[in-house]
């Protein structure tokens, strides 16, 4: 077979993977697709930035990691580990800066699920121009049995490992983007992050600053983690293993996706934000208090409190924030929520009871016109609800 | 050094036998510095009269409630209200007016602009 065929199959058989995976993740989003074949675009020129790094060391080998490798590491697991330590490496710092560079260019992602949609976008191109390549060179060397194998496990694992690992990246990436809110809303939750903390002392930079830049390596240093164990598990033949590293990833994923607070638009015009019309310590006063209540778990007294803030301060991201993440841990879905409600065997629990509205409920029974024996059933009635809440906290789970 | 705030309670006269109405008075801020050792005062009413305690709180010359004073009136307002008392509140300055009802408060203890109509309230 000619070599032109050759590679005109390899893009078929690389393209047909692509197009189910588009079609599976983004075929609701329809507002977004030109910036999605964006940042496919993105993944695309991320390996040919790979080949132009590896034709550059062709001519500079004293810059090259691979031949740094070979030279230093003489126990061929280490030489092994270490070589796919530095191809994971390389290959999410292309992914990761291709992400930044076009959100920085288009400003396109306005929310944290944005992040990991477009990184997932920007892997799914990258997995295409690899494949190409891959599968070329297995039809040239290869038996058909082994091209086979080669596309089906590459189509369905390479593929997904990739969007994986920089769906990762991407969700840190956009922590990172929004942690001028997001560590506003931790603050009043009474968290600090220690290491920003002493990284902003350190480099006199601001609390978030720091926080920005520890998000993104941690999510680099993640993605490029799981990645090298990914590339070594496949290269010692661990099948099973990377096909669990894969799935796990994947539903983690799916996880952060499905969550409210991962879809809220933190991004907005200055000039079109609305303004408060509470007064500002006022504000604060009720912001510590849901920051209290929320680290208590009284997520819906949050929720309601939110949404009255909402009223007053339409524009606020950390109330959006806080109302986001009560409406979350309150998802009967949450899998946190469902691992309490497991180990405790009941079906529904705790959280959902408000304090105010718990108040609210007896009082309304109480002026009621019902026999006594019918309110004191309603009170008993509202006070094993409470019960189980306080059992639930009790747990500190 | 704590910020200077009080709490004045006196007794209010009651018709109805057996109920126990009291008056107190903030003054000043609650924050962080002072919040919990005057909560105590509210905490020992409530430990010395467990039932049919009825509380009349006079907020006129209180200038600010922390977050954590808030979460206190709530706690107050339902160990009463579980011993068959009620909390009412009253002259409340508009910027904690206002912070109550975000917070939905309001929702459980009535607001009045003079004692003698929170007194009216709570003795009738």
């Amino acid at each position: 077979m000619s070599n032109t065929f050759l590679w005109i199959i390899s893009g078929v058989l690389s393209s047909i993977p692509v197009l189910v995976w588009l079609y599976l993740l983004f075929s609701d989003r329809k507002k977004e697709k030109k910036l999605l074949a964006l940042m496919f675009s993105g993944g695309i020129i991320a390996v040919l930035t790979v080949f132009l790094l590896e034709f550059f060391w062709g001519y500079f080998p004293e810059f090259d990691p691979f031949k740094w490798v070979e030279n230093n590491i003489s126990n061929p697991t280490y030489y092994y580990v270490a070589l796919f330590i530095v191809v994971g490496i390389l290959e999410e710092l292309v992914k990761q800066m291709m992400v930044r560079y076009v959100d920085s260019k288009k400003v396109i992602i306005q929310t944290i699920n944005d992040s990991i949609r477009f990184g997932i976008a920007a892997a799914l191109g990258f997995a295409f121009a690899e494949n190409i390549v891959y599968f070329y060179m297995v039809m040239q060397n290869e038996s058909i049995q082994q091209v086979i194998i080669t596309v089906l496990f590459r189509s369905i694992f390479t593929a997904c490992g990739h969007m994986v690992f920089s769906g990762i990246f991407g969700y840190y990436f956009g922590i990172a983007k929004f942690t001028i809110d997001i560590s506003l809303q931790k603050g009043l939750e009474g968290k600090k992050h220690i290491l920003a903390l002493i990284l902003g002392r350190i480099f006199r930079i601001s609390y978030a600053q720091a926080l920005r830049e520890i998000k993104i390596l941690q999510g680099l240093l993640t993605a490029m983690g799981i990645h090298a164990v990914f590339n070594f598990l496949l290269q010692l033949n661990q099948i099973l293993p990377s096909i669990i590293i894969v799935v796990l990833g994947f539903l983690f994923l799916r996880y952060l996706l499905q969550r409210k607070a991962g879809n809220l638009i933190l991004i907005s015009d200055i000039d079109e934000k609305r303004r408060s019309n509470m007064g500002k310590n006022d504000e604060d006063v009720v912001l510590e208090l849901v920051g209290l209540w929320f680290e208590q778990k009284k997520f819906v007294d949050v929720m309601h409190i939110c949404e009255r803030l909402l009223e007053r301060d339409p524009d606020n991201n950390v109330v959006k924030l806080f109302k986001a993440q009560a409406m979350d841990k309150l998802d009967p879905n949450n899998p946190y929520r469902k691992i309490i409600e497991t180990m405790l065997g009941k079906q529904r629990n705790s959280q959902e009871v408000s304090t105010i509205a718990y108040y609210r409920q007896k009082k309304e029974i109480a002026g009621k016109n019902l026999s006594e024996n019918q309110k004191e059933k309603l009170f008993r009635f509202i006070d094993r609800k409470k019960d189980q809440e306080d059992e639930v906290f009790k747990l500190k789970i | 050094m704590a910020t200077p705030a009080s709490i004045t309670i006196e007794d209010v006269e009651s018709t109805t036998p057996g109920m126990v109405v009291k008056l107190a008075k903030f003054t000043g801020q609650l924050d962080e510095s002072n919040v919990d050792e005057k909560a105590q005062q509210i905490y020992q009413l409530i430990e010395q009269n467990p039932a049919n305690l009825n509380l009349i709180f006079d907020f006129e010359d209180l200038e600010y409630m922390n977050s954590k004073s808030i979460g206190y009136l709530t706690d107050w307002y339902g160990k009463v209200y579980e011993n068959g008392g009620k909390i009412v509140i009253a002259k409340t300055r508009p910027n904690i007016l206002d912070i109550l009802q975000v917070v939905g408060l309001t929702q459980l203890i009535k607001t009045f602009s003079t004692i003698d109509e929170a007194k009216f309230a709570i003795t009738h």
